[in-house]
């Protein structure tokens, strides 16, 4: 058929004005929305002036329940649920307003609607009602409902209303990703027992079966969550054949480990009962797992044992063969009741991996003076350039120059004149010039310091000496300056 | 003579059927892209209902970032974007500024205001870089670093801050850039949640300019006065909202801003850092990952959100407009010429196959097809090659098909994020989205021609864009 | 790395060479079907010449050259309203082609629509006053409409431009009621 030019024209000025007329629908469409925004919020606005306080005041108890509950009641319209469910959701309760609100959002019909609509149990919404109604699209095409069974999830996770978590757990398998990571995160919020098994077994599907949506690290976020007496059934997860399984549940477990000890220095493990099953696999099994992701998480979790065989297997794995099992075995050691390994903490310091040897450095600081002094020890003695860099590093970031430079001040022959001379002679000197920087409150500090250091022999002493202390103009210092940098003979003493 | 004229008219064929293949496959894309984005953006503004940030804020799971911030001859705006970086809110944060061998002031005022103390710390150059003069730090403020080095450029500085960091992710941000308070823990959702390690996540870059900024906050979103500014704000929705939308939802992203972008630190290592063969690294570098996962047969995923912003400052005179469109187009051009295998290679999949082709031929040197167009078309008139009443139809068309996207751009800001509240703002929006294709277009297309030229003359010269700090 | 080596520099190269391709062999075009039809035309072949428009008409179908040498040809073989179809669409194409207008105005003398033959051949203006052809074409509308003496001088000036013009010459002996050859006496003897 041939294309003649004409028909050209007329196809080109149809598209034309099909654009333009397309481009005056979108503008149409934009102020429509904006129109229609503008209108809900606000309703929005109106409904959270009138009822806001009211909900606030049920939930603190200034209102009685019953009152609120009537007034709550009064609002009307098509959106009256999804307008309920704003109000009531809007600000995160507390935990004591938790149970009025659960029991509020019951009352109003809230918690049915969304278990329903989890469930799936909504029914087709006619096309005006879809067309008022916000959530009604999402009811009505199909395959957009997971966007309402998501919210509605998330809406019982964010009361945490326990009696919803066997839907929640059945939605764990729901096709839509999106509703299986937030049904997670409920479940994770309510910290029902009885829904531990089903994110476990879907932590297990989740590395067995690589082609699911649902991340690994959303399952374990709501694993930690849990309390800690759920970590039993992991037992049969750190025993599985995958070796990514047992490292997975044995980061879950240490996280459970290590939230409880934040709060409790004294924490143990196994002087929780029903946990001795639990330690006894971390102690004997895990701690020797071929899988050295699975021994550098069982070391946090052995350093909350109370049994005496923990110190030797915590200690083993300082021997480990591989660099960031050592690693978590230092961490875990960075307690001030394992102050007593600081000799075995310390030989970290001499490690290949310059993590580890990092990780020793805090830990010995973690021990508190004796840890320090100890530190300070092996920096002056040691061979080891890279440990020594390390100890340096962590000195000047951890703060502890000032307080270096102050003792040196105050007694000229103590180890942290020693320590701050090493550290002359490795060249770090940027932060101890910064302290003795021109200004008046450093005066003393100054005068102390050049006479305790000036008579160390070290080449490099005078070297910064002189942008320090030639400058000032304090009388009191200045002729120290040069007493300082004058020639030393060999035995040591000016002349 | 009549030999010529058959040449100049086989000639004119020729270019004219290149044109109009210009025209119909370009458009096509942007057409898709748009219908993919629309639908992309608006499911996940309401996916967002369900998301909440608290879960990534509160986990112990979350992953801690470094924020590295490279930075020369910033001294009008470094302390503003530092100080809304440490507010950020996300669990754990680190800071590190590379100051890149400043002339100006920088260093000395962020060293005066965070009382930062020059120390001698350890630097393990994994990525070479220029010489470091210096790390500044304050102990009871750990989580920031400040390193003075050397100038290198910012691909040399971005590397000398992944050299400290110590973090499993880091994030680029532009030294004139402010984010959001939640913008990092938006940016970081994907990665979390993603079931594919998500090596590259990026976010919206919004126009700053016209905006009230007060303690590194924007605090109030107004558009910018003058045309040309408000132009690029136009710009911006389109480019972020439809084009990387859409590239991310294929899975062809070949950009990612790095005005403000996370990466895992680890893999960025491993194919050798921020480049310097390149005026634009951050381009550079996704590509090369592209590379590298080809390479180690590894499964990647790179990512683009639209609700993390950060707000950046673009250019408010045409001088400075050219520098930048030059470089972005100049940077184009480099990388995908150092990277041209990967053209039309089944081992890159649809990157190999569709996304560098589009960029390409359409992005890169359909700047020059369409600059000559506007030279060659009128000339096919005069010569009685094409009727004059139909190439005023198509030049009709594709400015009408230019301002659907740019509406449906300020559509799409409309059903989603609605950052510009006011009516007025709303219409100045949606009357500059229609006549950007008069005037500002053609302007563009002439910096982009010139950078193309400047790419085929061998220039690898980086224009500054300096900033006036035209936010209130 | 050299461009032909790149395989952006490959890719370029091919695309000018695939445009070139189509371009100078591929490409369907009307030029030698269009010259045949001219031949044939010139030799009053005219259902031949058709046949071959036809052709070049399937190929290109707004070249208004084909579509005017395609009325032309209608006209011949006494076919005015194909022929009619034919010019009207090459005048909107090419408003000013002088031999669109010249066959347009004839075939709209052939069907009797005067007003329109004397407007189209109003559009030739004083430029095509020296054509033959425009002459002959006033010439006969005139004649048409019954002005025997502008006919008259139209055809005297075809004559004064193609001496032996059969037609012409036949024109003038029906106006003058002369037989024979048309001469300037016998016109004037005719006349008187």
């Amino acid at each position: 058929m041939p294309f003649l030019i004409e028909h050209v024209t007329v196809v080109v000025f149809a598209l034309f004005t099909f654009l333009l007329l397309g481009n005056l629908f979108l503008v149409g469409i934009v102020i429509v929305r904006r129109k229609r925004r503008q209108r809900f919020f606000e309703r929005l606005d109106a409904l959270r002036e009138r009822y806001g306080p009211v909900i606030a005041g049920v939930l603190s108890g200034r209102i009685a329940y019953e009152q609120g509950l009537w007034e709550l009641r009064e609002i009307a319209g098509t959106d009256r649920l999804f307008m309920l469910e704003r109000l009531c959701l809007e600000n995160r309760p507390a935990s004591v307003e938790e149970p009025v609100l659960r029991r509020l959002c019951e009352d109003l019909g809230l918690v049915k609607t969304w278990q329903e609509r989890l469930a799936g149990q909504m029914d087709k919404t006619s096309l005006r009602r879809a067309l008022m109604d916000p959530p009604g699209w999402f009811i009505r095409v199909r395959f957009l409902s997971f966007l309402i069974r998501s919210k509605s999830a998330e809406n019982l996770g964010l009361i945490r209303h326990g009696p919803s978590w066997p839907l929640l757990a059945k939605a764990l398998e729901d096709p839509s990703p999106d509703l299986q990571g937030v049904a997670a995160r409920a479940l994770a919020a309510i910290r029902h027992p009885g829904s531990f098994p089903a994110l476990v077994e879907r932590l297990h599907k989740a590395v067995l079966e690589p082609g699911l949506l649902l991340s690994v690290r959303t399952l374990k976020s709501a694993l930690v969550g849990f309390p800690l007496e759920c970590a039993r059934e992991l037992l049969p997860s750190l025993r599985h054949a995958n070796p990514r399984i047992r490292f997975l549940a044995a980061d879950v477990v240490r996280e459970m480990v290590e939230r409880e000890a934040a709060g409790n220095p004294d924490f143990c493990l196994d002087q929780q009962s029903g946990n001795e099953e639990l330690a006894t696999a971390f102690l004997t099994k895990l701690a020797f797992d071929v899988n050295p992701d699975v021994r550098a998480q069982a070391a946090y979790v052995i350093a909350c044992l109370a049994d005496p065989r923990s110190g030797p297997v915590l200690l083993g794995l300082l021997k480990d063969s591989v660099w960031f099992v050592r690693l978590h075995a230092v961490r875990a050691l960075a307690r001030e009741k394992f102050a007593s390994h600081a000799g075995r903490v310390e030989t970290a310091l001499r490690d290949s991996n310059w993590r580890v040897r990092e990780a020793a450095v805090r830990a010995l600081r973690a021990f508190g003076p004796a840890g320090l002094d100890r530190l300070m020890a092996h920096f002056l003695t040691t061979e080891d350039r890279y440990s020594q860099e390390q100890i340096a590093d962590e000195f000047q970031r951890a703060g502890l120059i000032p307080q270096l430079v102050a003792q040196c001040a105050a007694d000229g022959n103590g180890q942290e004149t020693a320590v701050l001379s090493r550290l002359v002679e490795m060249g770090k000197t940027s932060y101890i010039t910064s302290l003795l920087d021109l200004g008046e409150g450093n005066r003393e500090l100054r005068r102390q310091f050049l006479r305790n250091l000036g008579k160390k022999s070290a080449p490099q002493i005078p070297q910064w000496v002189r942008p320090v202390a030639l400058p000032v103009p304090d009388s009191g210092i200045r002729p120290q300056a040069p007493s300082t940098l004058a020639p030393k003979h060999p035995n040591g003493t000016k002349g | 003579m009549e030999l010529w004229r058959e040449i100049f008219i086989h000639g004119m064929n020729m270019f004219n059927l290149i044109i109009v293949s210009y025209f119909f496959i370009g458009n096509g894309v942007y057409t898709l892209l748009m219908v993919l984005s629309l639908a992309t953006v608006w499911l996940y503004n309401r996916r967002l209902a369900y998301q909440s940030l608290d879960e990534i804020r509160e986990s112990s799971v979350t992953p801690p970032v470094t924020i590295v911030i490279p930075a020369w001859n910033e001294e009008q705006i470094v302390l503003e974007t530092t100080s809304s970086v440490l507010r950020t809110d996300y669990p754990e944060v680190e800071v590190v500024v590379v100051d890149d061998g400043s002339t100006d002031s920088t260093l000395r005022r962020l060293v005066e205001h965070f009382h930062l103390i020059k120390m001698d710390l350890i630097y393990r150059p994994h990525l070479p870089t220029k010489p470091v003069r210096g790390f500044y730090m304050n102990p009871d403020m750990p989580n920031l670093l400040v390193v003075s080095k050397e100038r290198g450029g910012k691909p040399d500085a971005l590397n000398a801050g992944i050299n400290m960091c110590r973090t499993p992710y880091f994030c680029t941000l532009d030294a004139d850039s402010i984010l959001e308070p939640d913008a990092l823990l938006r940016l970081m959702r994907p990665v979390i949640h993603s079931p594919v390690n998500t090596v590259a996540s990026g976010g919206i870059v919004r126009v700053m300019n016209g905006c009230q900024v007060r303690d590194g906050r924007v605090t109030k979103v107004a558009l910018p006065k003058s045309r040309l500014e408000r132009f690029q704000v136009v710009e911006y929705l389109r480019s972020f909202l439809f084009g990387r939308t859409g590239w991310d939802l294929l899975g062809g992203t070949l950009i990612v801003s790095g005005a403000f972008a996370v990466f895992h630190r680890e893999t960025v290592m491993e194919v050798g850092g921020f480049s310097q063969d390149t005026v634009t690294e951050d381009m550079d570098l996704i590509v090369q990952m592209h590379h590298w996962a080809v390479k180690n047969k590894r499964r990647l995923k790179m990512s683009f959100t639209s609700d993390p912003v950060c707000w950046t400052e673009c250019p408010a005179t045409l001088k400075m407009l050219g520098k930048q469109r030059r470089r972005w187009q100049l940077g184009l051009c480099q990388t995908l010429w150092k990277h041209s295998e990967m053209l039309f290679n089944r081992k890159y999949g649809l990157v190999g196959n569709f996304s560098f082709p589009f960029h390409l031929y359409v992005e890169a040197l359909g700047a020059v097809v369409e600059f000559l167009g506007y030279f060659m078309v009128p000339l096919a008139i005069i010569f009685a090659m094409v009727p004059a009443r139909l190439y005023l139809l198509f030049v009709l068309l594709s400015l009408a098909y230019g301002g659907l996207l740019s509406i449906g751009a300020v559509l799409l800001e409309e059903l989603t994020y609605r950052r510009y509240p006011g009516y007025r703002d709303l219409a100045t929006l949606l009357w500059f989205a229609f006549i950007e294709n008069i005037g500002y277009r053609q302007l563009v297309l002439y910096y982009r021609f010139e950078g193309v030229l400047r790419f085929l003359t061998g220039s690898r010269h980086w224009e500054k864009v300096t900033h006036v700090g035209v936010a209130q | 790395m050299p461009p032909f080596k790149n395989r952006i520099g490959l890719s370029l190269l091919m695309i000018l060479a695939g445009v070139s391709l189509w371009e100078f062999c591929l490409r369907p075009v009307t030029g030698p079907t269009f010259a045949a039809a001219v031949n044939e035309y010139r030799n009053h072949n005219y259902q031949q010449s058709l046949k071959l428009l036809h052709r070049a008409y399937e190929i290109d179908p707004n070249n208004t050259s084909v579509l005017t040498l395609m009325g032309w040809d209608y006209l011949k073989t006494r076919q005015p309203d194909r022929a009619l179809q034919k010019f009207s669409r090459a005048h909107r194409l090419a408003p000013h082609s002088a031999d669109t207008i010249l066959g347009y105005a004839d075939t709209e003398i052939t069907l009797e629509h005067y007003q329109h033959a004397t407007r189209l051949l109003g559009l030739l203006g004083h430029e095509k006053k020296d054509s033959a052809d425009v002459e002959m074409a006033w010439g006969a509308l005139y004649q048409l409409t019954g002005r025997d003496q502008d006919a008259a001088r139209e055809f005297e000036r075809v004559l004064a431009l193609r001496h032996n013009d059969a037609l012409a010459m036949e024109n003038l002996r029906q106006i003058y009621n002369l037989e024979g050859s048309v001469s300037p006496a016998s016109l004037r003897r005719g006349s008187g």
